[in-house]
């Protein structure tokens, strides 16, 4: 490839990159710029200024969303994880009468577009009385058909005579998952975290619907709302409470980007 | 007593009775102030007999509370029907002042002197002087020291003519007059005061189980005839000290006391006939036999008076039927020191000497061990939440019985889904404020609201509160009122005082007028060709209540009171609403109306990009805190169409109202909260906290309200139009029915890409196909 | 080694229950029931707070009869209409350009990657931002270079565009991967040959790379379609439907009637009948697709 090639090549990357990162860049900027300075089309304020975030903290209880965010999302992880695994390793080692069964409905459900139980799952937790309730916001997300199937995936590799010699020695299945296939899944298991958590932390159509109470609220959920209800008042605040979600995103793709790339993208095509 | 109807019920009937009455009044005035009282069945003046001799006495000074009351009630109204009685007033008061100023009781009595004193206070009312006010003032400084006695020894506080003359039942208005010249004049002295004998002698009439006619100087009781026109001072005047004092326990006496036109007497009998209205002259013993049933006139106005204002306040409403158990005392001087009384229902209640301190207090011991807890759920900005817990603060301070947890409403797009959700899953609060009427007919339907105007506390706050035409669009087809009207905040057109000072505009009273005015305010202010400020602030937004900013209020402006749907039919199809959208189309067609959407949050009127937005009183307070500098700003009612009567307008105003839901085990309880929330005190509150308005009758000329509403500029102007506004229609499919026309608004106005009256035949047909289907 | 046939023990049996109980009731609770409770919903008129009353065929019948839903379906069309080529053609080139040994390699795939892993609600703040008319950053840079400032989110004829716009570039790194992905796998030895043959890289890539990167490519199409089918975060946030209810979504339709409206039974209808659309035109492309590949 001649040498002028390659530079276009780059001056295109360096464009394309551009155009995802400098939105960022610009929010960034644009709340730390006090109201009159809002639009310019400077990266650096002149008037550098925490007033933006200080507004929008005091506002709305962003600290408490962020605490259940992360509640929220930490047990449905774990949740997924555990649970998960105990399912999918009954699903492919162990042969029972339900289990065929088991299969294609855990696929059937795959192929359902949510939209579709929406206001039905909402009618039950309603009818459950779980509104504005934690329970709402996790259990109907402890089980993951998508990481069953992974994990399932997974699990099936494992070589028969690993499990067997290890029932020989008196372990119970329990036992046998966690302390042994558990420690060879762990980019299996990595990869399931990643896009578990990521999904729950970054899902805003479920908590509209069954939490109205501020102090239940996830962070995207509070920050919608919040930008939505006017109670931003400015632009540069209603993009710092974006920015409180984002943040640690980032700071955590800046760390595990590789991670997170394999993680969402392989989620993605085996769904 | 008509011109207290009026006030009440705004009942045209009621006027020109009292104006007939109080032309006759005015006759009896013989030209130098002093009165004569009775005129023979040819319309003779009795001049000889012994009670209508001229002078200014009882008659006499009635006849000045009469006429004082007038003023207030009807002087600014109808100017020109009170003009021809003023004379006799000024000259009726000269005569009295000459009296007070020499320091000699009106007519040598203390009833005829608070009774002209009220007359003082009523003018002083309608219309501050400071002449009238010293006078009033005078004539209470000589009331005072009439009261004699002590806490212990008799008369116990009783007002007397003379250190020697008796205390008569009749016409003991001293205590009224002294509190209610404690709050127009503003002296708490005078409370103090007219506490006296309240605590003192009426304390001892209500622990002896009944009202003596008579009370000696020493003490001794001559208990009968009793007579209506004795009870009734007490009354009002444990009313007018509940008001001065602030002290609920005085509202609840009142209650009691008002009972023996009910049966609480010792005749056990009815004194007023509820059918007819007729009030029996009093009681002669202790038997039915006793009741003199002749019904004067002094009696039955007496009833009527202290009835009415007894049924207008929630605390005395609550104890009205209440009657005393046990036998009544034989002499004033040994009375016990608590007696029970019991209501129709078998509830009880005691009064009780209050210890170390004077005077009653109303005990109501429920048998149960703990208090009573009623969850009340506010609106959930700010300012309410603010206002709300300082209500509620108050009251369980003041109620220990009844204890309100209050839980402020999540904030969300809409409180109707948070009580709709609420109601399914069986977690409905006791109370709930901030209810919509879009809300009230789903919640009516479901049964999950209590109807309020049957209950006492309640029903007696809607009376003090309300006229019948402002309850009308909000009764159900049963008649019944289901949710407390509480605050309204009509919506105005607010403008940029600077900016229409410099484009040369008034603020505009026709649309032709606003059209115009759209012209010359939007210009382009940094000469790039295109326009960047703007004259009115539509919203684009097509999420249903921004309509409540743009065609909403101009159409209600034009249409004389016409809404949407009424009975199940269309009526939006008029030509209000297409001069409406015709005005907002030819704004956006040339450019003078903002096609934009402005960043997230940024209010445009703020900055000066817009001169004009609709806008209710609720956002005085939030222009207050953004703390705007620079911005200058008034209202103007919203312009109608060409050729409406100005004084047709009505406006839009979200009304939200208190309910209390069925699923609550004290519905009593829950009703006294609900009458408390909407006392004058916590309606002051309400505009000084949040600047919003309480669905009030004449809000904007209640001097109780002129201090508080001068708290937030502006108010003043939105408070004139609290009885003229329209909210959403009680119907299911409101919200609906306004995405339609959201539609309509889009395609006819907008963005012009539909002829109005096209755009709104659709939007008419396609609500029609919603109403069809249900 | 075993045989692959074992018996089944008992205690394999039990643990198997017991250990795929939870999960089973879970998905009768959480799964079954409520897409069986939905397409009961279909028939009935319910608004929450009283009692359900059959309604037969009128939710269908006002559904094929309701025009703002046919308008909404015509959004999701335009929109897909929109967004499937540009997704695609950027997806490729960004993974054209990405599959060569490069400086920063890392650092390209992980900015573009970088949208994905934001939520939905954020990049629809964001970019509400970025589109206002007044201090947006786009009409900003417009005017900047002599332009007029164009009202994205308030025109008729820019605003799903302006949406489809945003969509592709939140989900572009997602697909730059999968296409990478596909690039890997296509042998070097191919592609040697082809250039040994003289061939330019246009027809390399028309010839060799297009074909090859079908599977991909039908997985972009896919996914981007039931994507798209799900919009509703962005309407939401950003127009609220309009202009023109050009950005009314199904899914935004399903929710107001819901919620707004207190229609359930007439949600679910749409709901209902959102799933069988995607399901149809998944089908449909897949076949199409799948008859490209398999020449």
């Amino acid at each position: 490839m001649t040498a002028l090639r390659r530079t276009a090549l780059y001056v295109v990357l360096a464009v394309a990159a551009l155009t995802f990162i400098y939105p960022f860049l610009w929010m960034v900027s644009t709340t730390l710029k006090p109201p009159f300075e809002v639009g310019t089309l400077s990266l650096i304020p002149r008037d550098v200024t925490l007033d933006n975030y200080r507004t929008m903290w005091t506002r709305a209880p962003f600290g408490r969303a962020l605490l259940n965010s992360a509640l929220v999302a930490t047990t449905i992880t774990t949740a997924v994880l555990v649970l998960g695994s105990m399912t999918a390793y009954a699903m492919a080692r162990l042969h029972f009468r339900g289990r065929p069964l088991l299969n294609v409905v855990t696929l059937a459900v795959l192929l359902v577009p949510g939209q579709l139980t929406l206001i039905p799952l909402y009618t039950l937790i309603v009818r459950l009385g779980w509104v504005d309730t934690y329970a709402a916001l996790i259990v109907p997300y402890l089980f993951n058909a998508t990481a069953i199937l992974m994990l399932r995936q997974f699990f099936l590799q494992i070589p028969q005579s690993l499990v067997d010699s290890a029932r020989m020695d008196g372990m119970g299945e329990m036992r046998i998952l966690f302390t042994i296939i558990w420690p060879l899944a762990r980019p299996v298991l990595a990869t399931v975290a990643i896009f578990t958590f990521m999904g729950s932390w970054n899902e805003v159509l479920w908590p509209l619907l069954v939490v109205r109470d501020q102090q239940v609220m996830t962070l995207p959920q509070l920050l919608t709302v919040f930008a939505l209800g006017g109670g931003a008042g400015s632009m540069g605040v209603s993009l710092a409470s974006a920015m409180v979600l984002v943040l640690p995103v980032v700071i955590a793709y800046g760390f595990l980007q590789r991670y997170f790339i394999e993680s969402m993208a392989g989620s993605g095509i085996k769904g | 007593m008509y011109l207290r109807a009026y006030e009440l019920t705004r009942d045209t009937l009621a006027r020109e009775e009292a104006l007939g009455l109080l032309a006759f009044i005015a006759a009896m005035e013989q030209g130098d102030g002093e009165f004569i009282n009775f005129v023979d069945t040819l319309g003779r003046p009795n001049r000889t007999a012994p009670s209508s001799r001229k002078s200014m006495t009882y008659w006499g000074a009635r006849a000045v509370w009469a006429l004082g009351e007038a003023t207030r009630v009807l002087g600014s109204e109808r100017p020109d029907r009170m003009a021809p009685l003023r004379p006799a007033l000024d000259r009726a008061l000269n005569r009295i002042a000459r009296d007070v100023n020499a320091r000699h009781l009106v007519g040598g009595s203390a009833t005829a002197t608070a009774e002209a004193l009220l007359g003082l206070l009523a003018l002083q009312r309608a219309k501050p002087s400071p002449n009238v006010a010293a006078l009033a003032g005078r004539a209470a400084d000589l009331l005072v020291p009439l009261a004699a006695g002590a806490a212990d020894s008799p008369p116990w506080g009783g007002h007397l003519d003379r250190p020697d003359a008796p205390w008569h039942a009749w016409g003991s208005r001293s205590t009224q007059a002294l509190a209610h010249a404690a709050v127009v004049l503003q002296r708490p002295d005078l409370a103090d005061a007219a506490r006296r004998e309240a605590d003192g002698l009426w304390s001892r009439f209500l622990l002896a189980g009944h009202f003596p006619e008579q009370v000696a100087p020493d003490g001794r009781a001559k208990w009968f005839p009793q007579i209506a026109y004795g009870v009734s001072p007490i009354v009002e005047g444990y009313l007018a000290l509940a008001e001065a004092t602030g002290e609920r326990r005085y509202a609840m006496l009142a209650g009691l006391a008002a009972g023996w036109f009910l049966g609480a007497n010792p005749a056990g009998e009815p004194m007023y006939d509820e059918r007819t209205g007729r009030t029996f002259d009093g009681v002669d013993g202790a038997t039915a036999a006793g009741v003199n049933r002749n019904a004067g006139a002094e009696s039955t106005v007496e009833a009527l008076l202290a009835l009415q204002a007894a049924t207008s306040d929630p605390d005395a409403a609550v104890h009205l039927r209440f009657r005393p158990t046990g036998n009544p005392s034989a002499s004033l001087t040994e009375v016990p020191s608590s007696r029970e009384l019991v209501g129709p229902n078998g509830e009880r209640v005691t009064v009780r000497r209050r210890t170390r301190r004077e005077g009653l207090d109303v005990d109501q011991p429920s048998g149960r061990t703990g208090p009573i807890i009623l969850t009340y759920w506010p609106a959930a900005n700010p300012g309410e939440v603010r206002l709300a817990t300082r209500l509620t603060a108050a009251w369980n301070a003041e109620n220990p019985d009844v204890q309100v947890r209050m839980q402020p409403l999540p904030a969300g797009r809409s409180t109707e889904e948070v009580l709709l959700a609420a109601i399914v899953a069986k977690a409905t609060p006791d109370v709930s404020s901030n209810v919509s009427s879009a809300l009230l007919s789903r919640l009516v339907r479901a049964g999950g609201v209590v109807r309020l105007d049957d209950r006492a506390a309640t029903a007696a706050r809607l009376q003090e509160r309300t006229t019948p035409a402002m309850l009308a669009s909000l009764r159900l087809p049963d008649g019944g009122i289901y949710a407390f009207p509480w605050k309204t905040n009509p919506e105005m057109l607010m403008y940029n005082v600077d900016l229409f000072a410099r484009a040369g505009v008034a603020p505009p009273r026709t649309q032709s007028e606003l059209l115009d005015a759209f012209r010359r305010l939007a210009r382009d202010t940094d000469g790039d060709g295109r326009i960047d400020r703007w004259a009115l602030w539509a919203p684009v937004k097509t999420t249903w209540y921004e309509r409540f900013y743009d065609f909403y209020p101009l159409y209600l402006a034009s249409s004389g009171g016409t809404t949407l749907v009424a009975n199940g039919d269309v009526v939006f199809e008029n030509d209000a609403a297409v001069s409406a959208l015709e005005l907002l189309r030819r704004g956006f067609a040339e450019g003078l109306l903002p096609r934009s959407n402005f960043a997230m949050g940024r209010d445009p009127f703020t900055d000066g990009t817009v001169a004009m937005k609709i806008i209710g009183p609720w956002f005085v307070r939030e222009l207050n805190e953004l703390k705007v500098p620079g911005l200058r700003y008034d209202v103007t009612p919203i312009p109608a169409a060409d050729g409406v009567d100005p004084n047709k307008r009505y406006t839009f105003a979200d009304l939200r109202s208190i309910a209390i839901f069925s699923t609550t085990r004290h519905p009593d309880a829950a009703a006294r909260f609900v009458a408390y929330l909407t006392s004058p005190a916590a309606d002051r509150l309400l505009i000084e906290e949040a600047s919003q308005l309480p669905y009030r009758r004449s809000l904007a000329t209640d001097s109780r309200f002129s201090a508080s509403l001068t708290r937030w500029p502006t108010l003043t102007t939105f408070a004139r139009y609290v009885e003229r506004t329209r909210d959403l229609d009680l119907d299911p499919d409101v919200v609906e029915i306004f995405d339609i026309l959201s539609e309509a608004y889009e395609q006819g106005a907008v963005y012009g890409t539909v002829p109005v009256t096209q755009a709104l035949a659709r939007a008419a047909a396609e609500t029609r196909k919603i109403i069809d289907a249900r | 080694m075993h045989a692959d046939v074992r018996t089944v023990t008992r205690s394999e049996e039990r643990s198997g229950w017991l250990l795929s109980a939870p999960y089973a009731v879970f998905l009768a609770t959480f799964a079954v029931y409520p897409i069986v409770f939905a397409i009961a919903l279909v028939f009935m008129r319910w608004d929450l707070v009283t009692a359900p009353s059959f309604a037969g065929l009128d939710n269908v019948e006002l559904l094929l009869q309701d025009a703002r839903f046919w308008r909404a379906v015509l959004n999701m069309g335009v929109f897909l209409a929109i967004h499937i080529p540009l997704q695609i053609a950027a997806a490729l080139a960004l993974a054209l350009a990405l599959n060569r040994k490069l400086a920063f390699r890392a650092f390209w795939r992980a900015s573009f990657f970088l949208p994905v892993v934001i939520s939905g609600a954020v990049v629809a703040i964001l970019w509400n931002s970025l589109y206002a008319t007044d201090v947006g950053l786009i009409n900003r840079l417009l005017v900047r270079l002599g332009f007029a400032p164009v009202p994205w989110l308030t025109d008729p004829l820019t605003a799903m565009p302006a949406i489809a716009v945003m969509v592709t570039w939140k989900n572009v790194g997602f697909y730059v991967i999968i296409y990478l992905a596909g690039l890997q796998y296509i042998p070097r030895s191919c592609q040697e040959a082809i250039e040994l043959e003289g061939a330019s890289a246009w027809q390399r890539f028309r010839f060799l790379t297009l074909p090859l990167l079908l599977p991909q490519t039908i997985l972009v199409v896919t996914l981007s379609t039931i994507n798209g089918f799900q919009l509703f975060i962005e309407p939401y946030v950003m127009t609220g439907g309009g202009p023109l209810g050009r950005t009314y979504s199904v899914v935004l339709y399903l929710y107001t009637n819901a919620f707004s409206y207190q229609k359930m039974g007439y949600a679910a209808t749409i709901g209902v009948a959102l799933a069988v659309m995607i399901g149809v035109v998944v089908a449909v492309q897949r076949w199409v697709l799948g008859r490209a590949e398999a020449q």
